[in-house]
């Protein structure tokens, strides 16, 4: 490989880095790898170094209240994708089929019930966890009179309160199947889906941006970092048991999964992306908690 | 030392390395290949660096080009002596129990 070459794939391995750990050390990073032979155990070496780098920031390459607010931001946003899984695992298994095989299956009816109060649980608190910061956020915008960052504060209560007019909307205004379970239909289900993950998407960028026009006091962004780890848990604790509750259900009644049970190709995205927002927002309030954490 | 996990080891051979005298990184890599017998992969040598950097025990020195010095500071020498000295006490420890031991003609 020439030494041109090394080096583009010495830049583009050090990408898998943190950005702020980039900031610190691509420069003398990508001259060593580049002076190095790259065989698949320096990669390997690479990734398990990055890998590191994610889990177990270093305090100096963290800068305190930015590694805070982006911590919040990206558990916030965690906690919508996996609220916004639940909701839609929710929607899914309400039917009548569905209640009538949890009374013939004792287990599955329990796991259902661990599903629903770990989701109920988590909104209270994460509601705990949030309202400290968006009350300051919201107190600081109208203090400095920025209209924008109010709004965009409120975005995770006005959103879902605009999904929900237009859910009714819609409801009365589209007949519905006479077919039982059917509803507004799929097209028009389809158009609810779309429209709910619009309203997710709203509620995850909103606080996301006001973080980045207001600021908060470190202290409450840690109040607020530390407090949503119970609400994380919850709803990982309910995704979890949404998962354990389709499986269950398939293993013990052959005859009702091949009527309503879902395939492993459907399930099994809805696991791995759960899981990876579990696992993204994990690691970020390490970080995050790291970046406040005196260097001893 | 020992909370260092798993990079600790890696962290005693760049100690050692650094202690000859500030070095680079890849400096840092063809030092511990030729005196220890050791290749210390890119990313593990970051980890270290960056691990031993927070506590103290290296410090940067300005970048000649692309490439970043780093020196021996003060408490990663102590750390490094401490290190070394209960590593050789571990192994004269091993080596008088050896001399005890019969062996066959």
């Amino acid at each position: 490989m020439s030494p041109r070459a090394c080096r583009r794939l010495a830049r583009v391995l050090c990408h898998v880095y943190p950005p702020s750990w980039r900031d610190r050390y691509s420069e003398e990073f990508v001259d060593v790898l580049s002076e190095m032979v790259l065989t698949p155990r320096t990669v390997l070496d690479v990734l398990d170094g990055a890998l590191d780098a994610w889990a177990n920031p270093s305090g100096l390459v963290l800068g305190g209240r930015l590694r805070l607010r982006a911590s919040v931001s990206v558990v916030w946003g965690a906690w919508i994708v996996l609220t916004a899984g639940a909701l839609i695992f929710g929607q899914s298994t309400e039917d009548s089929p569905f209640r009538r095989a949890d009374a013939t299956h004792p287990v599955a009816a329990l796991v259902y019930g661990v599903y629903e109060w770990c989701a109920h649980l988590s909104v209270v608190a994460v509601v705990v966890a949030g309202a400290p910061l968006a009350w300051a956020l919201l107190r600081a915008a109208y203090t400095q009179r920025r209209r924008s960052a109010i709004a965009l504060v409120l975005l995770p209560v006005a959103a879902p309160m605009a999904f929900l007019g237009v859910l009714v909307l819609i409801a009365q205004a589209v007949p519905r199947s006479t077919v039982p379970g059917v509803g507004v239909g799929p097209a028009w289900f389809a158009v609810l889906v779309v429209l709910g993950l619009l309203a997710a998407a709203l509620c995850a960028a909103g606080p996301a941006l006001g973080l980045r026009r207001v600021s908060a006091s470190p202290g409450v962004l840690r109040w607020s970092l530390r407090a949503s780890v119970p609400a994380l848990a919850l709803m990982s604790v309910s995704a979890a048991a949404s998962v354990c509750y389709e499986l269950a259900l398939a293993r013990s009644d052959p005859s009702f999964a091949a009527g309503y049970g879902r395939p492993w190709w459907q399930l099994a995205p809805y696991a791995l992306v759960m899981a990876a927002a579990g696992a993204a927002a994990m690691t970020s309030i390490r970080r995050g908690v790291r970046a406040t954490v005196p260097v001893s | 030392m020992h909370d260092l996990g798993r990079w600790a080891d890696p962290s005693l051979l760049v100690l050692t390395s650094l202690a000859d005298g500030p070095k680079h990184g890849y400096a840092v890599i063809k030092d511990l290949e030729q005196s220890a017998g050791v290749t210390l992969g890119a990313g593990t040598l970051y980890a270290v660096l960056s691990r031993l950097e927070e506590r103290g025990w290296i410090e940067p020195l300005a970048a000649e080009e692309r490439r970043r010095p780093y020196r021996l500071t003060g408490p990663g020498a102590v750390a490094l002596e401490t290190e070394t000295r209960r590593i050789h006490q571990f192994a004269e420890l091993g080596l008088r129990r050896l001399a005890a031991i019969p062996r066959p003609a």
